[in-house]
């Protein structure tokens, strides 16, 4: 049996089911690092890992870090404004100029869909999509499954409800494609302004209502809601978002009682989710950020074997 | 005075029908007549011999972004005039928002100035409808149109609202100039990338309905009832938007239309992996709609087929997609696209020419170009209908490289191209 | 890889396998006889069985108890990206304190060393033992780093063409069986 080999992580649709096992698997074997006394292994030693983030972000970027530190690997950071995009240097040039120091991975954050497949066209480094625009964020729905098998042992034929803005949001795209791939019932709620017409065909159940589909779930994963598109055309207000859409204590009875509680993070209190909800005994969500950094430890492990293949 | 014979071919000419053997006749910048035999006086006369080849009226675009002035660097008039030559291109419309945009007499002079330097192929400027393209005050259109304007268009958008619209319609009318837009809402279109569907439900994009072209057509056909002008819609795409517009004719509207060769071939699939060569406007849509708009070519329900040739240099592609400017290059492609959709059946060949021809004449109501007959403009190209031809951009005439028919195997050479009479070569 | 090997022929089996295991414990209860806290330590895959067998065989002597763990040393190769697919990671467990106390590493087949080193740097992660010493069922030779063994199995001599293999009841072999392959 091998790891999966893949060349880039740009996202997870078409990713096959051997292949999100192999890094699910691999995953708990680098969570088992950061329970040890000295949390680092010289796997990627000599590698170098860039972290580009365009579009900003502290908690992805230092969960990205810490994984490639905890691989022993160089970390080199790179934002939209140490960067030189801000004086209008393309995407593709700044790319360019860190070739000079040969990274062998790069981690890239932006908010354009398809930039990351743009730079892996163009760089001899191996790509990893930390969040393009709305399109995909596969690590994140790594972990978001790797929390959920380790709780409930399984994925295929889970019930996962996600709720929230689901047409801007990449962690529920990456999401969707990974949970389907693996055989779980898919679940989407929220207003039609969240949702996209003919949104089923990525083989998903849609209902506009929070009582109907919370009904018999394994999993409710809430999606933040974004306070700049509030007041907008999308949603009156989070007042009225919590009301309607809210996961309060009543709401999660409806659930299986094992239910699992998710959440990518960070968390508005009272509008996608109840203060005592996401502290409850329910909630995996710190856990979801641990797991985190064991599956980004994963996803560079597979990529810089594959990187060394190739040359 | 000059005698040109083309003789040994298949002469087509969609304006009349004519699908057959034949000989065809040029005196001086005319055609002189179709015939079986070479009339006496004319033994001396230059002679072509299109043996195995088509002989057919040159093409006709209604929609060029000619680069100049303003972007020489994606293209200038010399080298748009030859692409049109090698992509069998006899007149091309030069669309008004060049930089600066065609709204006064100077620019119009300028364009046809250099087009007569270039001695290439007919270049025939466009108007904007207002100054500037804004959407405020009227350009001169009269004064344009005595310069040598043949349309009046609002560029790249619909004109912002009906008042708006009726205004310049009847100004339109008052002139005698035909009126060309396109047919896209800018509230549910701006900011879009891409069509709402299926694949953009995958890829997250931020994409535009077929609604949004619906609502702004029917809007315009409306008021081009009330205005009493007729309306030319450019680039439709959508099967709802053609569905809309046979009621539309039905009640008795006069709206024509045209539509691009690559929203006759290529579905929205094809922008899964990021390529801004894919990203055109209106977008790319479902082969649903492909399909409509085949059969609507067969239904004659679409006038026309332009290009919209828009280069673009790296600097507007090469970068990530939701900021990469639209638009392929598209006259070196066409035809041999267009030949190529016929050869597998997608489209009747005599309709499908009409669109390239006699139907973008019609449109600007010029009886002397698109045609065959005696007295039109002897605008030929002779053409090898059977030879494949794999569409490679740095071979191609067009400074610009972004063709959206990279690497696709077309069908169809463009051997000789004939303007006024004269065979042009590529400078 | 397994198509391209043949057996040659049987080195040990089961019965004499139980008598080494059996020898190689009293050699490590002699060796360790002043020490508290010995920790036998498996390497994946076929250690593990092994350091298992071990600690019953020195418990049955001793009457005490002897902790075992595992280490799984793919993330500490030297060639972990050359060549080769990448090979699934094993489990590592040692959930017990290492500081202080003797070690024992315990392997199926010693070689070229390189695995015994990545070990080594794995087990120095967890902590400072007082020592580390290593037990192997079968030494063939042809070392590249300065390794020995403690506690030798059987010594044999091989070739670079050949290859030993361990087969034990723990991994789902029929019987217990060490034989030499060579390359087709």
């Amino acid at each position: 049996m091998e790891l999966p080999s893949m060349r880039h992580l740009l996202g997870l649709e078409g990713v096959p089911e051997k292949d999100i096992d192999g890094l699910l698997n691999l995953a708990v074997r680098m969570k088992e690092i950061g329970e040890r006394p000295v949390k680092k292994v010289p796997s990627l030693r000599g590698k170098t890992v860039c972290h580009f983030f365009v579009e900003p972000s502290t908690r992805t970027r230092t969960s990205f870090e810490v994984a490639a530190k905890r691989l022993s690997a160089d970390t080199l950071s790179l934002s939209a404004s140490t960067s030189a995009l801000k004086k209008g240097e393309t995407l593709l040039d700044t790319a360019h100029n860190l070739q000079a120091m040969a990274p062998d991975i790069l981690v890239l954050r932006h908010s354009a869909a398809g930039a990351p497949h743009l730079l892996s066209r163009n760089i001899k480094a191996a790509v990893v999509n930390a969040g393009d625009g709305s399109h995909e964020h596969p690590t994140q729905a790594l972990l978001d499954m790797m929390t959920i098998r380790e709780h409930l042992g399984r994925l295929k034929g889970l019930n996962v409800v996600i709720v929230g803005d689901i047409a801007h949001s990449r962690v529920a795209r990456s999401n969707i494609f990974g949970l389907r791939t693996m055989g779980a019932n898919v679940r989407l709620c929220g207003p039609a302004t969240m949702l996209t017409p003919g949104i089923e065909a990525m083989g998903v159940d849609v209902t506009h209502r929070i009582d109907h589909a919370l009904e018999g779930a394994d999993v409710v994963m809430m999606l933040r809601i974004q306070k700049e598109r509030m007041g907008n055309d999308l949603f009156p207000s989070d007042r009225e978002y919590f009301q309607q859409y809210g996961l309060t204590r009543k709401r999660l009875g409806l659930a299986k009682s094992n239910v699992l509680v998710m959440h990518p993070g960070p968390i508005n209190r009272g509008v996608e989710i109840a203060p005592d909800v996401a502290d409850g005994a329910e909630s995996v969500i710190l856990e979801q950020v641990t797991n985190g950094v064991a599956v980004r430890m994963a996803v560079l492990y597979v990529l810089a074997s594959r990187n060394e293949e190739i040359e | 005075m000059s005698r040109l014979v083309i003789t040994g071919g298949t002469v087509l000419d969609p304006a009349s029908g004519l699908n057959a053997p034949t000989t065809l006749l040029i005196e001086n910048d005319t055609i002189h007549g179709v015939v079986t035999e070479i009339p006496k006086g004319w033994d001396d006369a230059e002679t072509i011999d299109a043996t195995g080849r088509w002989v057919m009226p040159g093409l006709i675009c209604l929609r060029t972004h000619v680069g100049e002035p303003g972007t020489e660097w994606k293209e200038d008039i010399e080298s748009v005039s030859n692409a049109a030559i090698a992509g069998g291109f006899t007149t091309v419309c030069a669309t008004p928002n060049t930089d600066p945009i065609n709204d006064v007499r100077a620019v119009t002079k300028q364009l046809l100035a250099r087009s007569e330097q270039v001695n290439g192929v007919r270049i025939l400027p466009i108007v904007a409808d207002t100054r500037r393209l804004a959407g405020g005050t009227l350009a001169e259109m009269g004064d344009l149109k005595d310069a040598g304007c043949v349309a009046v268009s609002s560029g790249d958008k619909a004109i912002p609202n009906a008042q708006l619209l009726r205004r310049v319609l009847e100004y339109a009318r008052s002139i005698e100039i035909p009126f060309f837009t396109v047919a896209r809402d800018d509230s549910m279109s701006r900011g879009t990338v891409m069509h709402e569907g299926h694949v953009s439900n995958r890829l997250g994009m931020h994409a535009m309905p077929s609604e949004a072209e619906v609502i702004s057509l029917f809007r315009d056909a409306t008021i081009s009832g009330l205005a009493q002008w007729p309306i030319h819609i450019q680039k439709i795409s959508t099967r709802a938007t053609l569905n809309t517009l046979r009621q539309l004719r039905e009640s008795g509207l006069n709206v024509t239309v045209d539509i691009t060769p690559h929203h006759l071939w290529f579905n929205d699939e094809v922008t899964s992996h990021f390529d801004t060569d894919t990203r055109v406007e209106p977008p790319l849509r479902s082969q649903d709609d492909v399909t409509a708009c085949r059969e609507a070519i067969a239904e004659g329900l679409i006038q026309a087929i332009a290009t919209d040739h828009c280069p673009q240099s790296s600097v507007e592609k090469a970068v990530e997609y939701a900021y990469a400017e639209p638009g392929t290059t598209g006259l070196e492609t066409t035809l041999a696209a267009v030949l190529d959709l016929v050869h597998q059946k997608h489209l009747p060949l005599m309709q499908a020419l009409s669109c390239l021809t006699v139907g973008p004449a019609d449109i600007l109501g010029r009886q002397d170009l698109g045609r065959l007959s005696k007295g039109a403009s002897a605008d030929v190209i002779i053409v090898d209908s059977d030879t494949p031809f794999r569409a490679e951009s740095v071979r191609m005439q067009s400074k610009s490289r972004n063709c959206i028919f990279e690497g696709v195997s077309l069908t169809g050479v463009v051997e000789t191209t004939i303007v006024k009479g004269k065979v042009v070569a590529v400078s | 890889m397994d198509k391209n090997l043949r057996h040659k022929r049987d080195i040990l089996d089961a019965a004499a396998i139980g008598r080494t295991i059996e020898r190689m414990s009293l050699e490590l209860v002699e060796r360790h006889s002043g020490d508290s806290g010995l920790i036998l330590v498996g390497i994946h895959t076929a250690g593990v069985p092994l350091a298992h067998r071990l600690a019953a065989h020195i418990t049955k002597a001793t009457g005490q108890q002897v902790d075992v763990g595992m280490v799984d040393i793919t993330l500490y190769r030297d060639d972990v990206f050359i060549g080769l697919p990448s090979p699934i990671v094993g489990q590592t467990q040692l959930p017990f304190d290492i500081g202080g106390r003797p070690v024992v590493l315990v392997d199926d087949v010693l070689f070229t060393g390189r695995t015994i080193r990545a070990a080594i740097d794995a087990l120095l992660d967890f902590g400072r033992p007082k020592c580390i010493e290593l037990a192997v069922l079968i030494d063939r030779g042809h070392r590249e780093l300065p390794i020995q063994a403690n506690v030798v199995g059987q010594m044999i001599q091989t070739d670079l063409n050949e290859s030993v293999k361990v087969q034990l009841t723990e991994l789902d072999a029929p019987k217990d069986l060490v034989t030499l392959r060579e390359k087709a």
